[in-house]
C-alpha cells in the first residue's frame, strides 16, 4: 500500500479529536453560505446554456454539505459561484446574513478567509517552485492575516498529519497524498470556517483515499469545520456530510439528510446514481 | 493460453527497474482484471504488450500471443497485430481520438487496414459497430468530431474502434476512469456483453477493484512493478492470500461504503 509515512499521526490525532464535541463554539448553526434562488446563464438567446436554474441552499456551522451531481450538472458553476470567483445572472449570494457586494471590501475580505478551498488534484495545485512552507503561507500574507506565519505554518502542517520540518520541502518531493494534505493546509491557514472541496480524493490511490477522508473528518470534528464538497461520489460524501443535495441538469433533484438522501431516495435521479456506484460484492464465505 | 508473459523486466535507459521480472497469463476466452496503484507498473504491463512502451525504455523476457513472441518482434509484424488481433482501449477517450478527424473516418481506419472490405463494406461495418456499442443516431455520429460528443459517446465510439477487426484479445486501460458513474456502470455493462458474445478475451487494467470486480474474473495484483499476487476476483474478495491484497480490498471497501450497507 502507498503507505504514507503520516499514517500513525493520524491514528493519534484521531483520538484526539474524538475527544471533543463535534461542533466548536455557541453559534452552531450559524448561517455561513445562502445562495438564494441562484440562476446562471452562459451566452445569450437560444444557444444559451443555462448552468444552474433557481438553485437554493444554505451551509450551516457544523452540517456539512454534499453536492452530488455528474458532468453538466452545474457542480463547477456552484463551486465558482461559493467562492465569490462568479455572479449569478440572477439570485443572490450571502456570506453571514450579508449579501456578497465587490464593494464592501471589508466584507468581501472576511469572505475570502472564511471561505477556503481544496482542488482535486494537488499535483496542478501547487505551485512547483514554492517551498510548502511558502505555499502554505500565501493565502496568510495575500489575506494579510496577523500573527505569526511561520508558526503558523507548522502548527496546520501538524494539524494535517505532516512534519513541521516538511516546511523546507518542495511540493514535487511529496506522494499525491501528502500533496493534498499540504493542499488542506494551505486551505486551513486563514482559518476558515468553511471549506470547500472539490472531489478532493478522486485523483488519489485507493489506500490514500481513505487516509484523507479521515483527515477531512477529523479536522470536521477537532476543529468545528463544515464542509462543501462537490463530488459524484456518493459514497465519500456519505461519510463525511451530513446534508446532501443531489444536482441535475442545473436544478436540485433532491435534497436531504445524507443518510436520508442515500438509504431511502425519493428522487429518479438519485436512485439511478445510486444503483451505479460500483461496489465489492459481499465476501461469500 | 491466449497470452503468456513471462519474466517481463522493463528498465529505463538510466537503468531503473520500472518492472520486475512480471509473470502472467490469460486463457482464450477469459477476463483477466490487472489491479494496482500508481506507479505499480499496471499500465506500463499493458503498454509493453503492445510493444508501445515509451522511448528509452527496454523490456526483456517474453510476451507470447497465442504462440507469437511479440517481445522484440518487427515493427511490421506488431502493426499487423495492434489494432487487429490485438486492440487497446485508454482512458481518456479525448486523447486516443483524433480531434481534427471525424468518428466515421477513424472508425475506417482499421478497417480499411486491416480488412478487404470496400468503401460500401467499410460504411456498413462502420454503422454496425456503433449499434454494437448501443450509440443510436449513427449517421450523425459517424459525422461529428470527437468533441461534439458527450464523454460516454467518445468511450463508446473508442470502443467500437477497438472492436472493428473483431480482435482476440483487447486490453483496456483504466477505460471508465474518466467517465461519470452512471455512465460509467453503461460502458461496464456494455464491455461485459459484448465480450460475452464475442468470445474475445480480456485484460482490463485498473486500480478499482470494484469497477474490476464486475468485468473480471481473474486478478493480477501488482505493486512496485512486481506481482504481488495471481488470484481471482472471487477469492480475493472471499479473503486474499495476500496482506496486499487483503489492504487493497479493505481501503476500496472503506471509499465505497454507503449508508445503507451499514444498515443492512
Amino acid at each position: 500500500m502507498a503507505q504514507d509515512s503520516t499514517h500513525e499521526a493520524d491514528a493519534q490525532a484521531g483520538q484526539l479529536a474524538g475527544q471533543q464535541s463535534a461542533v466548536k463554539g455557541e453559534d452552531a448553526g450559524e448561517q455561513l453560505l445562502h445562495l438564494a434562488d441562484v440562476t446562471r446563464t452562459f451566452g445569450r438567446g437560444p444557444g444559451a446554456t443555462h448552468a444552474l436554474r433557481g438553485v437554493s441552499f444554505d451551509i450551516t456551522r457544523g452540517q456539512s454539505l454534499g453536492i452530488v451531481g455528474e458532468s453538466g450538472a452545474g457542480k463547477s458553476t456552484i463551486l465558482k459561484l461559493m467562492m465569490g470567483l462568479d455572479q449569478p445572472t440572477s439570485g443572490t449570494v450571502a456570506f453571514r446574513g450579508q449579501l456578497l457586494d465587490r464593494r464592501n471590501r471589508a466584507l468581501m475580505r472576511e469572505f475570502r478567509r472564511s471561505v477556503q478551498i481544496v482542488f482535486q488534484d494537488p499535483r496542478s495545485s501547487l505551485d512547483p517552485r514554492l517551498s510548502v512552507g511558502a505555499i502554505i503561507a500565501e493565502p496568510l500574507r495575500s489575506l494579510a492575516v496577523p500573527g505569526d506565519r511561520r508558526a503558523r505554518v507548522r502548527e496546520v502542517l501538524e494539524w494535517v498529519g505532516l512534519d513541521a520540518a516538511d516546511a523546507a520541502k518542495y511540493p514535487a518531493q511529496f506522494s499525491g497524498g501528502q500533496r493534498q494534505r499540504i493542499a488542506i493546509a494551505r486551505a486551513l491557514a486563514p482559518a476558515p470556517s468553511v471549506l470547500v472541496a472539490d472531489e478532493p480524493v478522486s485523483a488519489l490511490d485507493v489506500s490514500v483515499r481513505s487516509q484523507i477522508i479521515d483527515l477531512l473528518a477529523r479536522l470536521k470534528s477537532e476543529l468545528g469545520l463544515t464542509l462543501a464538497m462537490v463530488s459524484h461520489d456518493m459514497a465519500i460524501v456519505g461519510q463525511l456530510c451530513e446534508r446532501t443535495i443531489v444536482l441535475h441538469g442545473g436544478q436540485i433533484e433532491e435534497e436531504g439528510e445524507t443518510r436520508q438522501v442515500l438509504t431511502r431516495p425519493q428522487a429518479d435521479y438519485t436512485k439511478r446514481l445510486l444503483a451505479a456506484v460500483p461496489t465489492l460484492p459481499p465476501a461469500s464465505v | 493460453m491466449s497470452l503468456v508473459i513471462k519474466d517481463l523486466t522493463v528498465k529505463t535507459s538510466g537503468g531503473r527497474t520500472l518492472l520486475d521480472s512480471v509473470s502472467w497469463g490469460v486463457e482464450q476466452g477469459g477476463r483477466l482484471g490487472l489491479i494496482g496503484e500508481s506507479g505499480s507498473g499496471k499500465s506500463l504491463t499493458a503498454q509493453a504488450i503492445l510493444g508501445l512502451l515509451p522511448q528509452g525504455m527496454t523490456a526483456q523476457g517474453s510476451v507470447l500471443f497465442n504462440g507469437q513472441e511479440l517481445l522484440g518482434a518487427s515493427e511490421r509484424e506488431l502493426r499487423s497485430i495492434r489494432g487487429n488481433r490485438i486492440a487497446m482501449i485508454f482512458q481518456e477517450p479525448l486523447t486516443a481520438l483524433d480531434p481534427l478527424m471525424r468518428v466515421g473516418k477513424q472508425i475506417a481506419g482499421p478497417l480499411a487496414l486491416h480488412t478487404s472490405l470496400n468503401r460500401a463494406g467499410i460504411a456498413a461495418r462502420s454503422r454496425e459497430l456503433l449499434e454494437l456499442v448501443a450509440l443510436r443516431d449513427t449517421d450523425r455520429i459517424l459525422r461529428s468530431y470527437p468533441w461534439e460528443l458527450s464523454g460516454g459517446q467518445r468511450q463508446r465510439v473508442s470502443i467500437a474502434m477497438a472492436l472493428a477487426c473483431e480482435p482476440e484479445l483487447l486490453i483496456a486501460d483504466e477505460p471508465t476512469t474518466a467517465l461519470d458513474v452512471t455512465v460509467q456502470a453503461e460502458i461496464l455493462d456494455l464491455l461485459h456483453s459484448i465480450i460475452e458474445r464475442t468470445g474475445t478475451t480480456l485484460v482490463f487494467v485498473s486500480h478499482d477493484l470494484p469497477v474490476i470486480s464486475r468485468v473480471a474474473d481473474s486478478l493480477v495484483v501488482m505493486r512496485s512493478g512486481q506481482v504481488v499476487e495471481e488470484t481471482t476476483v472471487s477469492a480475493a474478495i472471499g479473503g486474499a492470500d495476500h496482506e496486499y491484497t487483503r489492504e487493497l480490498l479493505e481501503a476500496a471497501r472503506r471509499v465505497t461504503r454507503l449508508p445503507a450497507a451499514e444498515e443492512a
